[in-house]
């Protein structure tokens, strides 16, 4: 299995698990833009390098939150719970790498919200996920 | 020392963490809790309240959590202090050991993690 498939496998189990069982996940597609100041981001750094990000529009964002941490979420405090949920998927995926395939690798800080449109990697897809709430985008780059 | 006398200090820059640690720590009757974001403001926190236990996260912005777990040792030889990490890798831990952490969570950390921190620290 590709390390590319291997996200969306452990993507897929962290929605179930974390934020809900509703869900219907799309297909991976090619995507080459998205628009800022809507979306966060964490690269997965090491032996294996990788782009990871989740972009939607605001309801559906608001939507996520609170359903990942299991409270009425503020708007203050919407972009930290997303960052940490790419941290934990992100985390989940790093120990996933290192103890099946023996590759090191950690995380950097998430970045929130870069202004303008974002111009993606040529590799990158977008895996679009439909919840109750709304639709999320999910993006992975190797 | 009662569980509940124990000084904690929370440095994560992750909302929701801290607030899963807390209330972990508040079912086992820890309720003196200090919370930081980042390992600078972790460093100052920990010279101004010299807490028992510190929970540290890796990633974070400012300063990270093994440059601070460095310097809180370099400060104070004694600071008991645990790593908690969504990158619970075998070189994480290793890392987390040789910078002067204690010991190594994966996040999330569990009610019996925690009572093995305090139940050590209480000991040691």
């Amino acid at each position: 299995m590709s390390k590319k498939d291997l996200y969306i496998n452990e993507l897929t189990s962290c929605l179930k698990e974390m934020v809900s069982e509703d869900l219907k996940a799309g297909a991976a597609a090619p995507l080459s833009d998205i628009p800022g100041g809507c979306y966060i981001s964490q690269l997965i750094v090491g032996d294996y390098t990788a782009f990871t990000a989740l972009y939607a529009e605001e309801s559906a964002l608001n939507g996520f939150a609170s359903a990942y941490a299991k409270f009425d979420v503020s708007p203050d405090d919407r972009d930290e719970i997303l960052a940490d949920f790419l941290n934990m998927t992100n985390g989940r995926f790093a120990v996933l790498l290192s103890n099946s395939q023996s590759v090191e690798c950690t995380l950097s800080v998430p970045e929130y919200k870069p202004p303008g449109t974002v111009t993606l990697r040529s590799d990158s897809v977008a895996i679009p996920v439909e919840f109750p709430f709304g639709s999320i985008c999910f993006i992975f780059s190797e | 020392m009662a569980d509940n006398d124990l000084k904690i200090l929370i440095c994560d820059d992750s909302l929701l963490a801290r607030r899963a640690l807390r209330e972990n720590l508040k079912t086992l009757n820890c309720t003196n809790i200090f919370e930081v974001s980042d390992g600078q403001a972790a460093i100052d926190m920990y010279k101004q309240e010299h807490p028992d236990i510190t929970f540290l996260d890796i990633v974070m912005p400012v300063k990270d959590g093994i440059t601070a777990v460095k310097e809180i040792c370099a400060y104070d030889k004694d600071a008991y202090l645990i790593m908690v990490s969504s990158v619970g890798t075998q070189a994480h831990l290793k890392e987390a050991l040789k910078s002067g952490a204690n010991d190594f969570i994966q996040k999330p950390a569990t009610i019996e993690q925690l009572k093995a921190v305090i139940t050590n620290a209480v000991t040691k």
